[in-house]
This record gives structure tokens, C-alpha cells and sequence, in this order.
């Protein structure tokens, strides 16, 4: 377990359910700036953890982990 | 949302250009001894999550989480030239000509007319790419040059030095003897490749429905094997025919090729679809599809 943060920052975006509802997906209620690849979230109707591979705006692409 | 963490710490480490360049990998910038097994990282050139499996420090260990970008790094389009910029090299004499033959129910291919044409000529594609260590290009021809010994086809992976790029890459022609024997060399600035092996391939078919030709570019050393001092870069190709002749479906021993040309630290951002001719050349050449992908076995 890591026990010191080598940023302040944490990738980890929270639950949706879909991947049409991961962040940025274009059609999503979450959209936000913010998103940069390499990000995560977690999709429960899948139950797999995604990858942020292209953070854009109403176009953003998730890959499964 | 997490609404409770189960410690105050997180493991992500943040983005990093190239697996080369993960947390505590030998060479890489970032060195810290905080780095511990379980730890993720993102590789943006290729679009891999990595955990670390082994934290030591100039020796780190990190392992793929995902399959990145498995679609082509570059794929023709199949539609039209948009995709494809000015001539990078200026022929010796002669003109070749990009069109779009849209009268096959297959498909469009790209039409490449030669007219008079010798000496060297690139057409590079306009996307920027990324390649990696290990990659393979295929590449699906259907009328093939008519004329013996000079007229060549290359796929190039060039710098972007404007008007005389410096190419590295793949030149694959039809030779001078035995018919339609077709070979394979490496190619390099203008010339073959020092150590490109000169063996003659089997016949390829030079009629519809043509036929497959892929290489497989290792164009860096592996970086777990560069303990012995040998660079092992290596460039494999191999074609098969696809139907009009005894060949349908063979694979045709095209050379494999296998010599030191170690591209480590060339920035390889383009590729394009070039050739090169001796002596004035008219010819056609007719080709379904182009695409370059990522190798299943890079590191």
C-alpha cells in the first residue's frame, strides 16, 4: 500500500453507471476540464475498472483495465 | 464517488511519454525511493496504464494494465489524399501522380502513375506519429510495377527534414532476373542498408487480386537484451499472393531480414509511400490498403 502520495493529486474519478456515462463520453452529464488520460473510474454496470485514453470534452475515450 | 479513503495516501504517479520513462526504470529521469510495488502510472505514447511490480531504483519493474491503443497508429483511409502531404524529395527527372480509383466494389485504392519518373520520391503522410520500439506495417498491393530492375516501392518511415528527409525503411522492388522475382532490402538515405541481405524472393502474383506484404520492425535494441553489446534490431518481411497463380495463398520467402540498423533516439515521425527508380519509369502502381500498428510484443 502506498504510504506517501507522489502528487497531490489522485486519478481516481468515482462509480458511473455505463461507460456512457464516464466523464467527457460524449453525451455524458459529467464534463470537465479536469480530465486528463491516465485518469480512472470505475463503470458498476460492467464491473471494470476504465482508463482515460483521450480526456476530450463531449469525446473523451475510456479503455477497460 | 469514494466518499472514505482507506489511507491518506494515493499510488498514482501521473503520465509519462514512453515505458522508458516510468518511475525508476533504468535511464528514466524520475528516480525516487518511494516508488513501491502496486504503484500505476500512464503511458501516453502508447495509452498504457502500468503498475510497478518491482519498485528498485534504476531498475524498476512496471507491467502493462491495459492493451493501450490496439487499433493502427496510422491507417489509410481508404477514401482519399487527404491524408497524404506535398512530395518530401524531388525526383531526378518525371512526375508521379496520387489518384483515387473508386471503380472497385472492394474498396478505393490509392493510384500512384509514374511518368517518366526517376530517381527518389516520398509521399508522407500528414498525421504525426509516434512510433514504437517494435511496430508492423501491412500493406495490400494489387498492380505492381511493370518494368524490371529500377522501379522500386518503398514505405518509408522518414524525419520530417522538409525538402531532403532522411528516410529509414523498407524498399521492396521487383528485380532484373528471373521474371517477376520480386525482393526485399532495408533501406537508408538513399541507399540500402549496409548488411541488407541480397537474396531473390519466390514470384509474387502481379495481377488481380494481388497480394499482402508485412513487415515487422524492431527499430531500437530490446531493452532486455542489450547485456551482450549486439544492437539485434531487425526487420522481418514476408508476402503472400492472394490468388492468379500457383502461388495462391503461399507464403513467398520474401527475404527476412535481420542487421544492425539501430534507429535509438531518430525521431521517426513520418511515414509515406515512396520509390525509387533507376532509369525513366512509366508505371502503375495500385494499393488497397496501408497501416501501421503497434507490434503485440512491444516492451
Amino acid at each position: 500500500m502506498a504510504t506517501r502520495s507522489p502528487t497531490p493529486f489522485h486519478n481516481y474519478w468515482g462509480a458511473f453507471a455505463g461507460v456512457a456515462n464516464l466523464p467527457n463520453v460524449n453525451g455524458s452529464a459529467t464534463q470537465n476540464a479536469a480530465l486528463e488520460a491516465g485518469d480512472i473510474a470505475y463503470d458498476s454496470v460492467t464491473s471494470a475498472l476504465q482508463v482515460c485514453t483521450d480526456p476530450t470534452l463531449n469525446n473523451a475515450a475510456w479503455a477497460p483495465v | 464517488m469514494a466518499t472514505k479513503s482507506p489511507t491518506q495516501h494515493h499510488s498514482y504517479w501521473g503520465s509519462f511519454a514512453g515505458p522508458g520513462n516510468l518511475p525508476n526504470e533504468a535511464g528514466a529521469p524520475v528516480q525516487d525511493p518511494a516508488l513501491q510495488e502496486g504503484d500505476i502510472a500512464y503511458e501516453s505514447n502508447m495509452g498504457v496504464l502500468y503498475v510497478c511490480t518491482d519498485a528498485t531504483l534504476g531498475a524498476a519493474m512496471w507491467a502493462a494494465l491495459t492493451t493501450g491503443n490496439s487499433g493502427p497508429i496510422w491507417k489509410w483511409n481508404e477514401t482519399d489524399l487527404t491524408q497524404f502531404g506535398a512530395d518530401l524529395h524531388t525526383p531526378v527527372a518525371g512526375t508521379i501522380t496520387p489518384s483515387i480509383d473508386s471503380s472497385n466494389a472492394e474498396g478505393n485504392r490509392l493510384i500512384l502513375t509514374m511518368a517518366a519518373f526517376e530517381g527518389l520520391s516520398v509521399f508522407p503522410v500528414i498525421d504525426v506519429v509516434s512510433f514504437p520500439r517494435r511496430f508492423v506495417w501491412f500493406l495490400r498491393i494489387f498492380t505492381l510495377p511493370a518494368q524490371n530492375n529500377m522501379d522500386g516501392v518503398l514505405f518509408a518511415f522518414a524525419h520530417n527534414n522538409g525538402a531532403d528527409a532522411v528516410y529509414r525503411g523498407l524498399h521492396y522492388y521487383r528485380s532484373s532476373s528471373g521474371g517477376a522475382n520480386y525482393q526485399a532490402r532495408a533501406y537508408r538515405g538513399g541507399a540500402e542498408e549496409a548488411g541488407s541481405p541480397t537474396g531473390d524472393s519466390a514470384n509474387i502474383v502481379s495481377t488481380e487480386p494481388g497480394g499482402w506484404v508485412e513487415g515487422i520492425i524492431e527499430r531500437e535494441p530490446d531493452p532486455v537484451d542489450v547485456s551482450d553489446g549486439e544492437l539485434d534490431c531487425s526487420v522481418v518481411v514476408r508476402s503472400f499472393a492472394a490468388g492468379g497463380n500457383s502461388h495462391d495463398g503461399s507464403i513467398l520467402n520474401l527475404d527476412s531480414i535481420v542487421w544492425n540498423a539501430d534507429w535509438t533516439g531518430e525521431t521517426l515521425n513520418r511515414i509515406g509511400y515512396g520509390f525509387f527508380a533507376n532509369t525513366a519509369q512509366n508505371s502503375v502502381l495500385s494499393i488497397a490498403s496501408m497501416a501501421v500498428f503497434r507490434h503485440p510484443m512491444d516492451l
